[in-house]
């Protein structure tokens, strides 16, 4: 299953609006839409699970909000990040979407999260984006999922 | 009243975030220790008491859970509240914590006031007033 499906789609686009409205202070600006054109630009994060239900969670940012969602996260002036630090609370991010996406999905399952790391979108296949657009730019994510 | 706190995560923005979670729930901290795995964190309390440890679950070398276990297993550790903050929260696998020893869960995503009233649960004159 992918972010086609709705049962899918809709715990999916719950979880990224809660993760980002309660640990980034950030709402999405309108309505997140399916699209299934590979985003372009900015950096990209996976985060694969195991267990009653495998199946991974691609999340991907534009620069200019990656850059603000993780100053905000850790309470610094954008100018004071890194690379690093963008790309850590990405994975972060990515880590906490799937999470919360998977204990809707799989409420009493036995799942393991493999730590997140950062891929190049050819790694993200096949891919089906949910868009999120944010205050100064926008977010996507991509979910796979096999229930077993 | 000020507690000593030590905060366990592979992930070191975690970590801060964290960190900076308790000052804004005003949760007065003298000593906030940190470390990557739980390993880590048994090597660093040899040295260092702490009235408190919060640990995520998924992390390289030692998860969560091991680290549980033995503090638990160890007569000068095994009193030290230890409060799960992580991303995997199936029932199955918050029961399992809870069994093993851990005093409380904070499920990722969550909002200081959160921190705040599962802490305060456990040391309720921690607040600032």
């Amino acid at each position: 299953m992918n972010l086609t499906q709705a049962p899918l789609r809709e715990p999916a686009i719950a979880a990224a609006v809660e993760v980002l409205d309660t640990m980034f202070f950030e709402l999405p600006v309108d309505s997140p839409q399916p699209c299934d054109r590979a985003p372009q630009d900015g950096l990209c994060a996976l985060v694969q699970f195991a267990g009653t239900a495998d199946g991974s969670l691609a999340v991907w940012l534009e620069q200019p909000p990656l850059l603000r969602l993780a100053a905000s996260f850790l309470g610094l002036e954008e100018g004071a990040m890194t690379e690093g630090m963008s790309a850590n609370v990405l994975c972060e991010l990515a880590n906490m979407i799937c999470g919360s996406t998977l204990s809707r999905l799989n409420p009493g399952g036995r799942i393991v999260i493999s730590p997140p790391r950062l891929v190049a979108l050819s790694e993200v296949s096949p891919a089906v984006w949910v868009r999120f657009p944010l205050e100064c730019g926008s977010l996507a994510i991509s979910l796979t999922y096999r229930g077993l | 009243m000020h507690k000593r706190v030590m905060i366990v995560d592979d992930s070191p923005v975690m970590r801060s975030f964290v960190k900076r979670t308790l000052d804004i729930a005003g949760l007065e901290v003298s000593l906030c220790l940190e470390a990557g795995d739980g390993s880590e964190a048994l090597a660093r309390l040899g040295a260092d008491g702490v009235d408190l440890i919060l640990t995520d679950i998924n992390m390289p070398v030692m998860d969560g859970q091991m680290l549980i276990a033995a503090l638990k297993s160890d007569p000068r550790l095994s009193s030290i509240p230890v409060v799960v903050v992580s991303t995997d929260s199936t029932e199955q696998r918050v029961g399992e914590l809870l069994r093993l020893g851990a005093s409380g869960y904070i499920r990722k995503p969550f909002p200081p006031e959160k921190i705040c009233e599962a802490l305060c649960r456990i040391f309720p004159d921690w607040q600032e007033a």
